[in-house]
């Protein structure tokens, strides 16, 4: 067995109970400049999925993204080399610094 | 409250253009200019987005006034990415309202950098989220997402998007004196390569370089500005609460038809902004010309290609003749103007019509801005 994925760390808004990306600024919903940082698993059902005929440069053509739909609705697009998940999947999820892939790759 | 007008415009041509950017503005601000009689301009609003632009982007407004001959006493210069245009419009309108100003040139242009020529360039990537950005999106991998989330919500076919193109290649004016229309001869819509499915390049605007202009004059144009509205929305398309309506354009519209006084949505006409066919379907219906999902079986029963009404992008839109991008707002609102003067040529509505409605995006829908013409009585 390998070991569980992380979670995946967002941001709690207590003033709208928002939660959502990491990202630098206020509570993009509310304003609220005083977020609370939270962990959600790392896992979520497909949303959509496509891939780019022509990647972007570096990365590798065809290019598969994913839109994921995790816990606290949060969503994410991620990226895949492996075969493009159909709607409704239910995926893992990893970060690598700003990236998020599905897992396994 | 001071009558704000549309009193003249201008478009070049648009495609791989080998002049620059200093070039095209003035080439569409002359013919806005001519419009008036070279009338004096008391303020110069200029449209760029400065991506990856060349050095001749830089201290644009002396070039700009300059290559025109004008002496305005004040001069500013507009960004909002693909809103650019309808942006640098909104602020003309800002400023004849306040009284200060009487008349106002607006010029947009868009001149791609080198690296646009690679269909693998990320050029203008820079507008998209980070997040999105770190995950090898580009705009027509977004767009193709968002495409794929509104037809399995609706649980209809991607014909649609075929016939949003179908219609607006009908549309786009053979005139000599317009942006050529987009063709890809000997080709079907069927054998145009995936760019992202359900996305294939036909179903994508070809981008161009090119510029419009509109002189926005007090009280005195054949075109009076009804009402102007804005919204915005998280940067992310997939932070977004809805993939299927922008929240920014029905902001936008709710806020222009408020202003415009006008009751739901009655415009005549739209010209929306369709630099994705799909795109197409979320405007009108943001925008309260149909009920949500309602945008395949609409087009197909009021905006048919027969003589009937075609009250979705007359013009033929940017999917008809190209798109400009950093212009493609202010392009939109010539075309509504044009019709509403009687000007439209080919493209001329066989019911002369009152109100129009010019719908622009920036971002995908970060931001919209919605601006409603009326004819004057004047022709």
């Amino acid at each position: 067995m390998t070991d569980p994925l992380p979670p995946l760390p967002v941001l709690y808004c207590p003033q709208c109970q928002g939660t959502f990306l990491p990202r630098p600024g206020s509570c993009p919903r509310c304003g609220a400049t005083s977020l609370e940082p939270r962990e959600i698993p790392p896992s979520g059902i497909v949303l959509a999925a496509t891939e780019l005929t022509l990647a972007p440069a570096g990365w590798s053509s065809p290019h598969r993204l994913v839109l994921v739909e995790c816990a606290e609705s949060v969503r994410l697009l991620a990226a895949t080399s492996a075969a493009l998940p159909t709607i409704g999947d239910t995926v893992t999820v990893e970060r690598h610094d700003l990236v998020y892939r599905i897992h396994p790759p | 409250m001071t009558v704000v007008t549309v009193a003249s415009w201008g478009l070049t041509s648009w495609g791989d253009r080998a002049e620059g950017l200093v070039d095209l503005l003035a080439e569409a601000g002359s013919v806005a200019l001519e419009g008036v009689g070279r009338k004096p301009i008391d303020l110069l609003i200029v449209g760029s987005t400065g991506i990856g632009e060349s050095a001749d982007g830089s201290l644009v407004l002396p070039q700009v006034s300059d290559r025109l001959g004008i002496d305005t006493g004040a001069a500013v210069r507009v960004e909002s990415g693909t809103a650019t245009g309808a942006a640098a419009f909104h602020s003309a309108v800002e400023a004849v309202r306040s009284g200060d100003v009487e008349r106002v040139l607006v010029v947009a242009a868009e001149k791609r950098p080198p690296a646009a020529r690679d269909p693998t360039s990320a050029w203008m990537e820079p507008w998209l989220a980070p997040s999105e950005r770190a995950a090898g999106a580009t705009a027509p991998a977004l767009a193709a997402l968002i495409a794929q989330r509104y037809l399995t919500r609706f649980a209809t076919g991607p014909e649609v998007f075929d016939e949003i193109v179908t219609r607006a290649r009908e549309r786009a004016s053979p005139s000599p004196r317009d942006p050529k229309p987009v063709g890809d001869p000997g080709r079907t819509l069927e054998q145009s390569p995936w760019v992202a499915p359900p996305l294939r390049a036909a179903h994508c605007a070809v981008r161009g370089d090119g510029a419009a202009a509109i002189v926005v004059e007090r009280g005195a144009g054949r075109v009076i500005v009804r009402g102007i509205g804005q919204g915005l929305d998280v940067q992310a398309v997939s932070e977004r609460a809805d993939l299927t309506s922008f929240r920014a354009s029905r902001l936008a519209g709710q806020r222009a038809m408020a202003g415009a006084r006008l009751p739901g949505s009655r415009a005549d006409f739209v010209e929306v902004y369709d630099a994705y066919a799909p795109l197409v379907c979320l405007a009108i219906e943001d925008l309260g010309v149909c009920q949500p999902g309602e945008a395949p079986t609409w087009l197909g029963n009021h905006d048919g290609t027969s003589e009937g009404a075609r009250s979705v992008n007359p013009s033929g839109g940017l999917l008809g003749s190209g798109d400009p991008i950093a212009a493609s707002g202010l392009v939109g609102i010539v075309h509504v103007a044009r019709q509403l003067a009687g000007e439209a040529g080919s493209q001329q509505l066989p019911r002369a019509a009152r109100t129009g409605l010019a719908h622009s995006l920036g971002g995908l829908g970060a931001q919209a801005l919605v601006t409603i013409l009326a004819r004057s009585g004047k022709r």
